[in-house]
């Protein structure tokens, strides 16, 4: 393990912060050809414990909202980098509950996340384009 | 069903309950509401983290002392067996840390106040 000071911190942070650009590349990319769906971003501040600790700045992340029928459906929301039992998590809120992502931390693996869905805590998905479009089909 | 489908089943459903009230609040703009809900989900997911730990801790307790008495057992020599008779021969129900994560004789936690003592324990700390 590396050992913690600022400049590993910084890296963190950027890491998390090119993660979360995939990640929603990936969802927009895969919903780019429907023209009922609309996705559309804003931020959020991040500023953790250990960026605290070691004087590093607070840093705006990006929240991604998709819209269907220009009714919201889901919002991703970023909720922290280091977190228990995984390498970062972010939440799908939905109207059936939330979808929890977490980073498997493992790079050059298929998918670097784990979905578990509100009704399924136990097994984790894929994070990939058949869970993005059950996402936008749910009624 | 056993404590841990239980307390998994309760844990999702608050937390289902929460997470629709935060995202519904989101839709509507309502922000501060939308952020007591996130709290209260955050809470949820710490007491449920909580709880599994000291079931894990427990268990950890149980068979270390399953070991102890094991090697109590198995020694004559009265030096070493008395650096031996020191350790628990028993897991401690009510000993070194009596308010975090304890399990009470009922299998019912105990958690008086978790952020006193570790106020960084599954600290998410977004603005």
């Amino acid at each position: 393990m590396n050992d913690i000071d600022r400049s590993y911190v910084e890296k963190k942070v950027r890491d998390w912060k090119d993660r979360l650009e995939s990640l929603y590349l990936l969802v927009e990319d895969t919903l780019s050809g429907r023209e009922n769906i609309v996705c559309s971003r804003r931020h959020t501040t991040m500023y953790e414990g250990l960026m605290h600790k070691y004087n590093v700045e607070a840093e705006e992340l990006p929240v991604l909202d998709i819209y269907k029928d220009k009714v919201m459906i889901a919002t991703f929301e970023p909720i922290g980098l280091w977190t228990t039992g995984g390498d970062g998590r972010i939440d799908i809120l939905t109207k059936s509950g939330a979808y929890i992502i977490a980073g498997t931390g493992e790079k050059g693996k298929k998918s670097e996340w784990e979905v578990f869905t509100p009704k399924d805590r136990r097994s984790a998905r894929n994070m990939d384009s058949s869970l993005i479009m059950d996402l936008v089909s749910q009624p | 069903m056993n404590i841990f489908d239980e307390l998994e089943a309760q844990y999702n459903e608050i937390d289902g309950r929460y997470s629709s009230g935060e995202f519904d609040c989101g839709q509507r703009g309502w922000h501060r509401k939308k952020q007591k809900y996130r709290r209260k989900r955050k809470i949820n997911d710490q007491a449920y983290f909580v709880f599994m730990f000291s079931r894990l801790e427990y268990r950890i307790r149980e068979e270390s002392a399953k070991l102890i008495r094991k090697k109590k057992g198995s020694i004559s020599a009265w030096k070493q067996r008395a650096a031996w008779e020191i350790l628990p021969g028993r897991p401690a129900l009510r000993s070194h840390n009596p308010s975090w994560g304890e399990i009470t004789r009922s299998g019912v936690p105990c958690v008086s106040n978790p952020q006193t003592h570790n106020p960084s324990w599954g600290e998410i700390t977004y603005n």
